[in-house]
Protein backbone atom coordinates (compact mmCIF):
# COMPACT_ATOMS: atom_id res chain seq x y z
CA UNK A 1 0.00 0.00 0.00
CA UNK A 2 1.17 3.45 -0.83
CA UNK A 3 0.55 6.35 1.49
CA UNK A 4 -1.86 9.05 0.40
CA UNK A 5 0.41 11.71 -0.96
CA UNK A 6 0.46 14.93 -2.82
CA UNK A 7 1.87 13.53 -6.03
CA UNK A 8 -0.27 12.45 -8.97
CA UNK A 9 2.53 10.76 -10.89
CA UNK A 10 5.67 9.08 -9.67
CA UNK A 11 8.47 7.44 -11.63
CA UNK A 12 10.67 5.14 -9.56
CA UNK A 13 14.07 4.05 -10.87
CA UNK A 14 12.85 3.94 -14.44
CA UNK A 15 15.26 2.59 -17.04
CA UNK A 16 14.67 1.98 -20.71
CA UNK A 17 17.08 0.21 -23.02
CA UNK A 18 16.78 -0.03 -26.77
CA UNK A 19 19.04 -2.87 -27.85
CA UNK A 20 21.76 -1.79 -25.49
CA UNK A 21 21.23 1.93 -25.88
CA UNK A 22 20.13 3.36 -22.57
CA UNK A 23 17.51 6.01 -23.26
CA UNK A 24 16.69 6.41 -19.57
CA UNK A 25 18.92 5.48 -16.64
CA UNK A 26 17.28 4.99 -13.25
CA UNK A 27 15.20 8.13 -13.49
CA UNK A 28 12.91 9.01 -10.59
CA UNK A 29 10.70 12.03 -10.23
CA UNK A 30 7.31 13.10 -8.98
CA UNK A 31 4.68 15.40 -10.35
CA UNK A 32 2.62 17.20 -7.70
CA UNK A 33 -1.14 17.47 -8.00
CA UNK A 34 -2.45 20.64 -9.59
CA UNK A 35 0.91 21.91 -10.81
CA UNK A 36 2.41 22.66 -14.18
CA UNK A 37 5.65 20.71 -14.23
CA UNK A 38 8.14 20.91 -17.06
CA UNK A 39 10.39 18.17 -18.38
CA UNK A 40 13.24 19.68 -20.35
CA UNK A 41 16.59 18.68 -21.74
CA UNK A 42 18.60 18.71 -24.94
CA UNK A 43 17.59 16.60 -27.95
CA UNK A 44 17.89 12.91 -27.22
CA UNK A 45 17.76 13.39 -23.46
CA UNK A 46 14.94 10.88 -23.10
CA UNK A 47 11.93 13.16 -22.72
CA UNK A 48 9.79 11.53 -25.39
CA UNK A 49 10.78 8.10 -24.11
CA UNK A 50 9.61 9.13 -20.65
CA UNK A 51 6.28 10.24 -22.14
CA UNK A 52 5.86 6.98 -24.02
CA UNK A 53 6.48 5.03 -20.82
CA UNK A 54 4.03 7.11 -18.83
CA UNK A 55 1.27 6.86 -21.44
CA UNK A 56 2.01 3.16 -21.89
CA UNK A 57 2.99 3.07 -25.57
CA UNK A 58 6.24 1.45 -24.41
CA UNK A 59 7.16 -0.53 -21.33
CA UNK A 60 10.16 0.31 -19.14
CA UNK A 61 13.05 -2.13 -18.92
CA UNK A 62 12.96 -1.72 -15.15
CA UNK A 63 11.36 0.48 -12.52
CA UNK A 64 7.80 1.38 -11.58
CA UNK A 65 5.34 4.09 -12.52
CA UNK A 66 2.59 5.16 -10.12
CA UNK A 67 -0.42 7.21 -11.11
CA UNK A 68 -2.75 8.48 -8.38
CA UNK A 69 -1.00 6.13 -5.98
CA UNK A 70 -1.67 3.04 -8.12
CA UNK A 71 1.01 1.19 -10.00
CA UNK A 72 0.39 1.45 -13.76
CA UNK A 73 3.74 0.16 -15.05
CA UNK A 74 2.20 -2.70 -16.99
CA UNK A 75 -1.34 -1.44 -17.54
CA UNK A 76 -2.47 -1.28 -21.19
CA UNK A 77 -2.44 2.06 -23.00
CA UNK A 78 -6.17 2.22 -23.59
CA UNK A 79 -6.87 1.65 -19.91
CA UNK A 80 -4.74 4.61 -18.82
CA UNK A 81 -6.86 7.18 -20.65
CA UNK A 82 -10.03 6.40 -18.71
CA UNK A 83 -7.97 6.44 -15.47
CA UNK A 84 -7.35 10.12 -16.11
CA UNK A 85 -4.17 10.22 -18.14
CA UNK A 86 -4.23 12.38 -21.28
CA UNK A 87 -1.54 13.05 -23.82
CA UNK A 88 -0.77 15.02 -26.94
CA UNK A 89 2.03 14.15 -29.33
CA UNK A 90 5.02 16.07 -30.62
CA UNK A 91 3.58 16.08 -34.13
CA UNK A 92 -0.21 16.36 -33.86
CA UNK A 93 -1.85 12.99 -34.47
CA UNK A 94 -5.17 14.15 -35.79
CA UNK A 95 -7.86 11.87 -37.21
CA UNK A 96 -7.96 13.46 -40.64
CA UNK A 97 -10.94 11.47 -41.92
CA UNK A 98 -13.12 12.86 -39.15
CA UNK A 99 -14.52 16.35 -38.69
CA UNK A 100 -13.21 18.63 -35.97
CA UNK A 101 -16.22 17.84 -33.81
CA UNK A 102 -15.91 14.08 -34.37
CA UNK A 103 -12.25 14.24 -33.36
CA UNK A 104 -13.24 15.67 -30.00
CA UNK A 105 -16.04 13.10 -29.75
CA UNK A 106 -13.41 10.34 -29.96
CA UNK A 107 -11.83 12.04 -26.95
CA UNK A 108 -14.91 11.02 -24.98
CA UNK A 109 -14.63 7.39 -26.16
CA UNK A 110 -13.03 6.13 -22.97
CA UNK A 111 -15.86 7.44 -20.81
CA UNK A 112 -18.72 6.02 -22.89
CA UNK A 113 -19.92 2.51 -23.51
CA UNK A 114 -22.20 1.83 -26.52
CA UNK A 115 -20.82 -1.29 -28.23
CA UNK A 116 -21.15 -2.70 -31.75
CA UNK A 117 -24.65 -4.16 -31.26
CA UNK A 118 -26.01 -1.20 -29.33
CA UNK A 119 -24.71 1.20 -31.98
CA UNK A 120 -25.61 -0.92 -35.00
CA UNK A 121 -29.17 -1.67 -33.87
CA UNK A 122 -29.65 1.70 -32.17
CA UNK A 123 -30.72 -0.04 -28.96
CA UNK A 124 -32.25 1.99 -26.08
CA UNK A 125 -29.79 4.36 -24.48
CA UNK A 126 -27.79 4.90 -27.63
CA UNK A 127 -29.35 8.22 -28.56
CA UNK A 128 -28.97 9.66 -25.07
CA UNK A 129 -25.30 8.75 -24.92
CA UNK A 130 -24.65 10.05 -28.43
CA UNK A 131 -26.34 13.34 -27.54
CA UNK A 132 -24.25 13.61 -24.39
CA UNK A 133 -21.04 12.95 -26.32
CA UNK A 134 -21.95 15.63 -28.86
CA UNK A 135 -22.84 18.22 -26.23
CA UNK A 136 -19.67 17.68 -24.25
CA UNK A 137 -17.56 17.81 -27.39
CA UNK A 138 -19.13 21.12 -28.41
CA UNK A 139 -18.58 22.52 -24.91
CA UNK A 140 -14.91 21.63 -25.23
CA UNK A 141 -14.68 23.23 -28.67
CA UNK A 142 -16.23 26.42 -27.34
CA UNK A 143 -13.65 26.50 -24.54
CA UNK A 144 -10.74 26.22 -26.96
CA UNK A 145 -12.28 28.55 -29.55
CA UNK A 146 -12.75 26.08 -32.39
CA UNK A 147 -16.55 25.86 -32.27
CA UNK A 148 -16.89 27.65 -35.61
CA UNK A 149 -14.76 25.02 -37.32
CA UNK A 150 -16.66 22.06 -35.91
CA UNK A 151 -17.93 20.66 -39.22
CA UNK A 152 -14.68 21.03 -41.12
CA UNK A 153 -12.61 18.01 -41.95
CA UNK A 154 -9.85 17.99 -39.36
CA UNK A 155 -7.11 17.59 -41.97
CA UNK A 156 -7.89 21.02 -43.46
CA UNK A 157 -7.13 23.02 -40.30
CA UNK A 158 -4.13 25.31 -39.99
CA UNK A 159 -1.16 23.92 -38.04
CA UNK A 160 -1.89 26.06 -35.00
CA UNK A 161 -5.48 24.84 -34.94
CA UNK A 162 -4.37 21.22 -35.33
CA UNK A 163 -2.39 21.61 -32.13
CA UNK A 164 -5.37 23.15 -30.38
CA UNK A 165 -7.64 20.39 -31.66
CA UNK A 166 -5.35 17.67 -30.37
CA UNK A 167 -5.15 19.47 -27.04
CA UNK A 168 -8.91 19.85 -26.70
CA UNK A 169 -9.45 16.25 -27.83
CA UNK A 170 -7.26 15.17 -24.92
CA UNK A 171 -9.13 17.52 -22.57
CA UNK A 172 -12.44 15.97 -23.64
CA UNK A 173 -11.29 12.72 -22.07
CA UNK A 174 -11.38 14.58 -18.72
CA UNK A 175 -7.79 13.88 -17.73
CA UNK A 176 -6.47 14.46 -14.23
CA UNK A 177 -2.97 14.64 -15.65
CA UNK A 178 -2.21 15.77 -19.18
CA UNK A 179 1.13 15.17 -20.90
CA UNK A 180 2.01 17.82 -23.47
CA UNK A 181 4.86 17.07 -25.87
CA UNK A 182 6.16 20.37 -27.24
CA UNK A 183 2.73 21.96 -27.55
CA UNK A 184 4.02 25.32 -28.75
CA UNK A 185 6.40 24.04 -31.44
CA UNK A 186 5.33 25.61 -34.71
CA UNK A 187 2.99 28.10 -33.08
CA UNK A 188 3.29 31.86 -33.65
CA UNK A 189 4.14 34.02 -30.60
CA UNK A 190 0.51 35.15 -30.44
CA UNK A 191 -0.74 31.57 -30.55
CA UNK A 192 1.79 30.57 -27.89
CA UNK A 193 0.53 33.30 -25.59
CA UNK A 194 -3.07 32.24 -26.13
CA UNK A 195 -2.06 28.67 -25.42
CA UNK A 196 -0.42 29.69 -22.13
CA UNK A 197 -3.72 31.29 -21.10
CA UNK A 198 -5.58 28.06 -21.83
CA UNK A 199 -3.04 26.16 -19.75
CA UNK A 200 -3.59 28.35 -16.72
CA UNK A 201 -7.33 28.07 -17.27
CA UNK A 202 -7.25 24.28 -17.13
CA UNK A 203 -4.90 24.41 -14.16
CA UNK A 204 -7.62 26.31 -12.28
CA UNK A 205 -9.99 23.41 -12.90
CA UNK A 206 -7.54 21.13 -11.10
CA UNK A 207 -5.83 19.47 -14.04
CA UNK A 208 -2.14 18.72 -13.58
CA UNK A 209 0.17 19.31 -16.53
CA UNK A 210 3.47 17.70 -17.38
CA UNK A 211 5.02 19.47 -20.31
CA UNK A 212 8.01 18.85 -22.55
CA UNK A 213 9.11 22.05 -24.20
CA UNK A 214 12.05 23.61 -26.01
CA UNK A 215 10.87 27.19 -25.59
CA UNK A 216 12.63 28.00 -22.30
CA UNK A 217 11.14 31.48 -22.00
CA UNK A 218 7.68 29.96 -22.18
CA UNK A 219 8.59 27.26 -19.66
CA UNK A 220 10.08 29.71 -17.15
CA UNK A 221 6.91 31.77 -17.28
CA UNK A 222 4.45 28.94 -16.58
CA UNK A 223 6.16 26.02 -14.83
CA UNK A 224 6.27 25.69 -11.07
CA UNK A 225 8.77 22.88 -11.13
CA UNK A 226 11.34 21.88 -13.70
CA UNK A 227 12.94 18.51 -14.21
CA UNK A 228 16.00 18.41 -16.47
CA UNK A 229 17.12 15.26 -18.26
CA UNK A 230 20.43 14.86 -20.01
CA UNK A 231 21.66 11.68 -21.69
CA UNK A 232 18.89 9.72 -20.03
CA UNK A 233 19.66 10.88 -16.51
CA UNK A 234 17.99 13.39 -14.26
CA UNK A 235 20.33 16.27 -13.55
CA UNK A 236 17.98 18.78 -11.99
CA UNK A 237 14.65 18.73 -10.16
CA UNK A 238 13.50 21.97 -8.61
CA UNK A 239 12.16 25.49 -9.01
CA UNK A 240 12.59 27.56 -12.16
CA UNK A 241 14.23 30.29 -10.04
CA UNK A 242 17.25 28.31 -8.95
CA UNK A 243 17.80 26.52 -12.25
CA UNK A 244 19.87 29.40 -13.59
CA UNK A 245 22.50 28.80 -10.92
CA UNK A 246 22.77 25.07 -11.54
CA UNK A 247 26.08 24.41 -13.28
CA UNK A 248 25.17 20.97 -14.57
CA UNK A 249 22.11 22.32 -16.31
CA UNK A 250 23.98 25.22 -17.79
CA UNK A 251 26.67 22.92 -19.16
CA UNK A 252 24.14 20.50 -20.59
CA UNK A 253 22.07 23.22 -22.08
CA UNK A 254 24.47 25.88 -23.28
CA UNK A 255 26.37 23.19 -25.11
CA UNK A 256 23.42 22.48 -27.31
CA UNK A 257 21.72 25.81 -27.29
CA UNK A 258 23.00 26.73 -30.72
CA UNK A 259 21.76 23.43 -32.02
CA UNK A 260 18.39 24.15 -30.48
CA UNK A 261 18.24 27.52 -32.10
CA UNK A 262 18.98 25.99 -35.48
CA UNK A 263 16.33 23.38 -34.78
CA UNK A 264 13.83 26.11 -33.89
CA UNK A 265 14.62 28.07 -37.01
CA UNK A 266 14.15 25.02 -39.18
CA UNK A 267 10.74 24.17 -37.81
CA UNK B 1 -39.17 16.19 -44.17
CA UNK B 2 -37.14 15.68 -47.34
CA UNK B 3 -34.83 13.35 -45.49
CA UNK B 4 -37.72 11.05 -44.65
CA UNK B 5 -39.27 11.06 -48.11
CA UNK B 6 -36.15 9.98 -49.97
CA UNK B 7 -35.56 6.66 -48.20
CA UNK B 8 -39.29 5.98 -48.40
CA UNK B 9 -39.27 6.53 -52.17
CA UNK B 10 -36.20 4.35 -52.44
CA UNK B 11 -37.93 1.48 -50.67
CA UNK B 12 -41.06 1.84 -52.78
CA UNK B 13 -38.87 1.76 -55.89
CA UNK B 14 -37.10 -1.35 -54.62
CA UNK B 15 -40.44 -3.06 -54.14
CA UNK B 16 -41.84 -2.11 -57.53
CA UNK B 17 -38.92 -2.30 -59.93
CA UNK B 18 -38.31 -6.07 -59.95
CA UNK B 19 -41.85 -6.53 -61.27
CA UNK B 20 -40.79 -4.90 -64.53
CA UNK B 21 -37.61 -6.88 -64.92
CA UNK B 22 -37.27 -10.06 -66.88
CA UNK B 23 -35.97 -13.15 -65.11
CA UNK B 24 -32.39 -12.52 -66.10
CA UNK B 25 -32.40 -9.00 -64.70
CA UNK B 26 -33.98 -10.19 -61.47
CA UNK B 27 -31.11 -12.63 -61.08
CA UNK B 28 -28.63 -9.81 -61.66
CA UNK B 29 -30.39 -7.84 -58.95
CA UNK B 30 -30.33 -10.81 -56.56
CA UNK B 31 -26.60 -11.32 -57.00
CA UNK B 32 -26.10 -7.59 -56.47
CA UNK B 33 -27.99 -7.83 -53.18
CA UNK B 34 -25.87 -10.79 -52.07
CA UNK B 35 -22.72 -8.85 -52.94
CA UNK B 36 -23.95 -5.94 -50.83
CA UNK B 37 -24.26 -8.23 -47.79
CA UNK B 38 -20.84 -9.67 -48.58
CA UNK B 39 -19.25 -6.23 -48.83
CA UNK B 40 -20.76 -4.34 -45.86
CA UNK B 41 -18.51 -5.76 -43.17
CA UNK B 42 -15.48 -5.47 -45.40
CA UNK B 43 -16.33 -1.83 -46.09
CA UNK B 44 -16.21 -1.10 -42.37
CA UNK B 45 -12.97 -3.00 -41.90
CA UNK B 46 -11.27 -1.54 -44.95
CA UNK B 47 -12.86 1.86 -45.44
CA UNK B 48 -13.29 2.80 -41.81
CA UNK B 49 -10.59 0.85 -40.07
CA UNK B 50 -8.08 1.07 -42.92
CA UNK B 51 -7.28 -2.63 -42.47
CA UNK B 52 -6.76 -4.85 -45.49
CA UNK B 53 -8.34 -8.27 -45.64
CA UNK B 54 -8.19 -10.76 -48.45
CA UNK B 55 -10.08 -13.30 -46.38
CA UNK B 56 -13.59 -12.31 -47.40
CA UNK B 57 -13.92 -15.25 -49.80
CA UNK B 58 -13.16 -17.53 -46.83
CA UNK B 59 -16.14 -16.24 -44.84
CA UNK B 60 -18.30 -16.34 -47.95
CA UNK B 61 -17.26 -19.94 -48.52
CA UNK B 62 -17.68 -20.91 -44.87
CA UNK B 63 -21.24 -19.60 -44.84
CA UNK B 64 -22.06 -21.27 -48.14
CA UNK B 65 -20.59 -24.66 -47.21
CA UNK B 66 -22.01 -24.67 -43.67
CA UNK B 67 -25.47 -23.90 -44.93
CA UNK B 68 -25.20 -26.31 -47.85
CA UNK B 69 -23.87 -29.24 -45.81
CA UNK B 70 -26.31 -28.74 -42.94
CA UNK B 71 -29.32 -28.69 -45.26
CA UNK B 72 -28.28 -31.47 -47.66
CA UNK B 73 -26.66 -33.97 -45.26
CA UNK B 74 -28.43 -33.25 -41.98
CA UNK B 75 -31.70 -31.78 -43.26
CA UNK B 76 -31.51 -28.83 -40.93
CA UNK B 77 -34.17 -26.14 -41.67
CA UNK B 78 -32.74 -23.58 -44.08
CA UNK B 79 -33.20 -20.63 -41.76
CA UNK B 80 -31.22 -22.39 -39.00
CA UNK B 81 -28.51 -23.34 -41.48
CA UNK B 82 -28.43 -19.76 -42.74
CA UNK B 83 -27.87 -18.42 -39.22
CA UNK B 84 -25.35 -21.16 -38.48
CA UNK B 85 -23.37 -20.08 -41.55
CA UNK B 86 -23.14 -16.55 -40.20
CA UNK B 87 -22.26 -17.67 -36.69
CA UNK B 88 -19.58 -20.13 -37.83
CA UNK B 89 -17.94 -17.60 -40.15
CA UNK B 90 -17.99 -15.05 -37.33
CA UNK B 91 -16.45 -17.56 -34.93
CA UNK B 92 -13.68 -18.36 -37.40
CA UNK B 93 -13.11 -14.63 -37.78
CA UNK B 94 -12.75 -14.40 -34.01
CA UNK B 95 -10.27 -17.26 -33.82
CA UNK B 96 -8.23 -15.85 -36.71
CA UNK B 97 -8.12 -12.37 -35.22
CA UNK B 98 -5.92 -13.36 -32.28
CA UNK B 99 -2.85 -14.13 -34.40
CA UNK B 100 -3.41 -11.98 -37.50
CA UNK B 101 -4.90 -8.69 -36.26
CA UNK B 102 -1.71 -7.91 -34.37
CA UNK B 103 -0.15 -7.38 -37.78
CA UNK B 104 -0.45 -4.09 -39.58
CA UNK B 105 -0.62 -2.91 -43.17
CA UNK B 106 0.95 -5.20 -45.74
CA UNK B 107 1.68 -7.87 -43.16
CA UNK B 108 -1.98 -8.15 -42.31
CA UNK B 109 -2.87 -8.29 -46.00
CA UNK B 110 -0.39 -11.10 -46.62
CA UNK B 111 -1.63 -13.05 -43.58
CA UNK B 112 -5.25 -12.87 -44.77
CA UNK B 113 -4.08 -13.91 -48.22
CA UNK B 114 -2.52 -17.00 -46.67
CA UNK B 115 -5.74 -17.76 -44.80
CA UNK B 116 -7.57 -17.65 -48.11
CA UNK B 117 -5.20 -20.14 -49.72
CA UNK B 118 -5.35 -22.49 -46.73
CA UNK B 119 -9.13 -22.45 -46.85
CA UNK B 120 -9.11 -23.31 -50.52
CA UNK B 121 -6.78 -26.26 -49.98
CA UNK B 122 -8.87 -27.51 -47.05
CA UNK B 123 -12.09 -27.36 -49.04
CA UNK B 124 -10.57 -29.26 -51.93
CA UNK B 125 -8.85 -31.87 -49.75
CA UNK B 126 -11.55 -32.60 -47.17
CA UNK B 127 -13.52 -34.62 -49.64
CA UNK B 128 -15.76 -36.33 -47.08
CA UNK B 129 -17.11 -33.10 -45.70
CA UNK B 130 -17.06 -30.72 -48.64
CA UNK B 131 -17.33 -33.00 -51.61
CA UNK B 132 -13.87 -31.92 -52.73
CA UNK B 133 -13.55 -30.36 -56.19
CA UNK B 134 -17.06 -31.54 -57.08
CA UNK B 135 -18.62 -29.41 -54.36
CA UNK B 136 -22.12 -29.70 -52.91
CA UNK B 137 -25.19 -29.90 -55.12
CA UNK B 138 -28.97 -30.14 -54.72
CA UNK B 139 -28.92 -27.44 -52.06
CA UNK B 140 -32.59 -26.75 -51.20
CA UNK B 141 -34.13 -23.39 -51.95
CA UNK B 142 -34.59 -20.94 -49.09
CA UNK B 143 -37.65 -21.42 -46.95
CA UNK B 144 -38.92 -19.58 -43.94
CA UNK B 145 -41.67 -20.89 -41.63
CA UNK B 146 -43.00 -23.13 -44.37
CA UNK B 147 -42.88 -20.49 -47.08
CA UNK B 148 -40.62 -21.49 -49.94
CA UNK B 149 -38.92 -18.79 -51.96
CA UNK B 150 -39.54 -20.62 -55.20
CA UNK B 151 -39.85 -17.66 -57.54
CA UNK B 152 -36.94 -15.42 -58.33
CA UNK B 153 -38.99 -12.36 -57.38
CA UNK B 154 -39.75 -13.66 -53.89
CA UNK B 155 -36.09 -14.49 -53.30
CA UNK B 156 -35.21 -11.09 -54.65
CA UNK B 157 -37.25 -9.45 -51.88
CA UNK B 158 -35.70 -11.65 -49.19
CA UNK B 159 -32.16 -10.90 -50.33
CA UNK B 160 -32.79 -7.18 -50.55
CA UNK B 161 -34.41 -7.01 -47.12
CA UNK B 162 -31.25 -8.59 -45.69
CA UNK B 163 -29.05 -6.36 -47.86
CA UNK B 164 -30.82 -3.18 -46.68
CA UNK B 165 -30.72 -4.36 -43.08
CA UNK B 166 -26.98 -4.90 -43.26
CA UNK B 167 -26.47 -1.53 -44.93
CA UNK B 168 -28.53 0.13 -42.22
CA UNK B 169 -26.55 -1.67 -39.53
CA UNK B 170 -23.28 -0.54 -41.12
CA UNK B 171 -24.53 3.01 -41.48
CA UNK B 172 -25.60 3.13 -37.84
CA UNK B 173 -22.26 1.77 -36.80
CA UNK B 174 -20.41 4.33 -38.89
CA UNK B 175 -22.27 7.14 -37.15
CA UNK B 176 -21.44 6.06 -33.63
CA UNK B 177 -18.55 6.06 -31.23
CA UNK B 178 -17.49 2.72 -32.74
CA UNK B 179 -17.29 4.14 -36.28
CA UNK B 180 -15.46 7.23 -35.14
CA UNK B 181 -12.94 5.23 -33.12
CA UNK B 182 -12.41 2.98 -36.14
CA UNK B 183 -11.68 5.95 -38.37
CA UNK B 184 -9.37 7.23 -35.64
CA UNK B 185 -7.43 3.96 -35.72
CA UNK B 186 -6.98 4.38 -39.46
CA UNK B 187 -5.18 7.70 -38.93
CA UNK B 188 -3.28 6.90 -35.76
CA UNK B 189 -3.68 3.80 -33.70
CA UNK B 190 -1.51 5.29 -30.96
CA UNK B 191 -3.53 8.47 -30.63
CA UNK B 192 -6.76 6.48 -30.53
CA UNK B 193 -5.40 4.14 -27.84
CA UNK B 194 -4.24 7.03 -25.69
CA UNK B 195 -7.86 8.27 -25.79
CA UNK B 196 -9.05 4.95 -24.42
CA UNK B 197 -9.81 3.08 -27.65
CA UNK B 198 -8.96 -0.60 -27.31
CA UNK B 199 -7.71 -0.86 -30.88
CA UNK B 200 -7.12 -4.60 -30.99
CA UNK B 201 -10.48 -5.37 -29.45
CA UNK B 202 -12.27 -3.03 -31.85
CA UNK B 203 -10.54 -4.46 -34.90
CA UNK B 204 -11.46 -7.95 -33.69
CA UNK B 205 -15.13 -7.01 -33.39
CA UNK B 206 -15.24 -5.53 -36.87
CA UNK B 207 -13.37 -8.50 -38.30
CA UNK B 208 -15.94 -10.80 -36.71
CA UNK B 209 -18.61 -8.63 -38.31
CA UNK B 210 -17.01 -9.09 -41.73
CA UNK B 211 -17.12 -12.82 -40.96
CA UNK B 212 -20.81 -12.82 -40.04
CA UNK B 213 -21.94 -10.75 -43.04
CA UNK B 214 -19.69 -12.79 -45.34
CA UNK B 215 -21.12 -16.02 -43.96
CA UNK B 216 -24.73 -14.89 -44.34
CA UNK B 217 -24.02 -13.78 -47.91
CA UNK B 218 -22.47 -17.18 -48.64
CA UNK B 219 -25.54 -18.97 -47.38
CA UNK B 220 -27.84 -16.75 -49.45
CA UNK B 221 -25.73 -17.55 -52.48
CA UNK B 222 -25.70 -21.31 -51.88
CA UNK B 223 -29.48 -21.50 -51.54
CA UNK B 224 -29.90 -19.41 -54.66
CA UNK B 225 -27.63 -21.28 -57.07
CA UNK B 226 -28.19 -24.69 -55.39
CA UNK B 227 -24.69 -25.83 -56.34
CA UNK B 228 -21.36 -24.70 -54.89
CA UNK B 229 -17.77 -25.75 -55.49
CA UNK B 230 -14.34 -24.54 -54.33
CA UNK B 231 -14.07 -22.43 -57.49
CA UNK B 232 -16.68 -20.03 -56.10
CA UNK B 233 -14.53 -19.01 -53.13
CA UNK B 234 -11.06 -18.34 -54.39
CA UNK B 235 -8.40 -15.79 -53.58
CA UNK B 236 -9.31 -14.16 -56.85
CA UNK B 237 -12.73 -13.35 -55.42
CA UNK B 238 -11.19 -11.89 -52.27
CA UNK B 239 -8.99 -9.59 -54.30
CA UNK B 240 -11.87 -8.73 -56.60
CA UNK B 241 -13.98 -7.65 -53.61
CA UNK B 242 -11.32 -5.26 -52.37
CA UNK B 243 -10.94 -3.89 -55.89
CA UNK B 244 -14.63 -3.25 -56.47
CA UNK B 245 -14.93 -1.63 -53.05
CA UNK B 246 -12.16 0.74 -54.08
CA UNK B 247 -13.97 1.48 -57.33
CA UNK B 248 -17.28 2.04 -55.56
CA UNK B 249 -15.73 4.04 -52.75
CA UNK B 250 -14.75 2.53 -49.43
CA UNK B 251 -15.75 5.32 -47.11
CA UNK B 252 -19.46 5.47 -47.79
CA UNK B 253 -22.45 3.18 -47.77
CA UNK B 254 -23.17 4.26 -51.34
CA UNK B 255 -19.76 2.89 -52.30
CA UNK B 256 -20.79 -0.59 -51.19
CA UNK B 257 -23.94 -0.44 -53.33
CA UNK B 258 -22.09 0.96 -56.34
CA UNK B 259 -19.29 -1.57 -55.98
CA UNK B 260 -21.75 -4.46 -55.78
CA UNK B 261 -23.81 -3.15 -58.69
CA UNK B 262 -20.70 -2.54 -60.73
CA UNK B 263 -19.50 -6.10 -60.47
CA UNK B 264 -22.81 -7.60 -61.58
CA UNK B 265 -24.19 -5.02 -63.99
CA UNK B 266 -20.98 -4.08 -65.73
CA UNK B 267 -20.27 -7.36 -67.63
CA UNK B 268 -23.89 -7.36 -68.70
CA UNK B 269 -23.63 -3.80 -70.05
CA UNK B 270 -20.85 -4.86 -72.38
CA UNK B 271 -23.29 -7.16 -74.15
CA UNK B 272 -21.62 -9.10 -76.92
CA UNK B 273 -18.22 -7.58 -76.07
CA UNK B 274 -18.12 -9.46 -72.78
CA UNK B 275 -14.82 -11.04 -73.76
CA UNK B 276 -13.22 -7.66 -73.23
CA UNK B 277 -14.62 -7.55 -69.72
CA UNK B 278 -11.32 -7.54 -67.84
CA UNK B 279 -9.65 -5.21 -70.31
CA UNK B 280 -12.32 -2.54 -70.00
CA UNK B 281 -12.55 -3.05 -66.26
CA UNK B 282 -8.80 -2.62 -65.87
CA UNK B 283 -9.01 0.66 -67.74
CA UNK B 284 -11.87 1.86 -65.55
CA UNK B 285 -9.98 0.82 -62.43
CA UNK B 286 -6.92 2.83 -63.44
CA UNK B 287 -9.03 5.87 -64.27
CA UNK B 288 -11.00 5.68 -61.02
CA UNK B 289 -7.91 5.27 -58.88
CA UNK B 290 -6.23 8.17 -60.65
CA UNK B 291 -9.08 10.66 -60.80
CA UNK B 292 -11.44 9.53 -58.07
CA UNK B 293 -9.32 8.47 -55.09
CA UNK B 294 -12.47 8.16 -52.99
CA UNK B 295 -14.17 5.92 -55.53
CA UNK B 296 -17.21 6.66 -57.64
CA UNK B 297 -19.35 7.29 -54.56
CA UNK B 298 -16.81 9.72 -53.15
CA UNK B 299 -16.59 11.48 -56.49
CA UNK B 300 -20.37 11.85 -56.79
CA UNK B 301 -20.56 13.13 -53.24
CA UNK B 302 -17.97 15.80 -53.98
CA UNK B 303 -19.88 16.89 -57.11
CA UNK B 304 -23.18 17.13 -55.25
CA UNK B 305 -21.47 19.02 -52.44
CA UNK B 306 -19.97 21.43 -54.95
CA UNK B 307 -23.31 21.92 -56.66
CA UNK B 308 -25.11 22.59 -53.38
CA UNK B 309 -22.42 25.06 -52.38
CA UNK B 310 -22.70 26.90 -55.69
CA UNK B 311 -26.48 27.17 -55.61
CA UNK B 312 -26.34 28.53 -52.06
CA UNK B 313 -24.05 31.38 -53.09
Amino acid sequence: MKMESNNILELKDISKNYFGLEALKRVSFQVDKGTITALIGPNGAGKSTAFNLISGLENPTSGQIYFLGKEITNIEVHERGPMGLGRIFQTPKIFEYLTVLENVMVGIHGRTHAGVLKSGFRLPGFKEEEKLIREQAIENLVFIGLAKEKDRMAGTLSFGNLRLLEFVRALASKPKLILLDEPTAGLTPVETEAFADKLSAIQKTGITTLIVEHDLKFIMSIAEKIIVLNHGQKIYDGSPASIRENRQVIEAYIGTRKENRIHAENT
Amino acid sequence: MQRKILPFLGIVLLIIYPLWLNEFLVSVSIITGIYIVLLTGLALFLGYGGQFSFAQAVFYGLGAYTSAILTTKYHVPVIAAFLAGGVLAGAVGYILSAPILRLRGYYLAVATLAVCQIFHVLVVEQFNITGGPTGVYDIPIFSLFGFEFKTAISYHYLVWVIALASLLFAKNLMNSRIGRALKGIQSSEEAAMVLGVNAFNLKTKVFVLTGVTGGLAGSLYAHYVSYISPGNFTLELSIWLVVILSVGGVRTIMGVVLGAAFTTVFPFLLGKYQNFNMLVFGLILVLVLKYMPNGIAGFLEEQVFRLVKRTRI
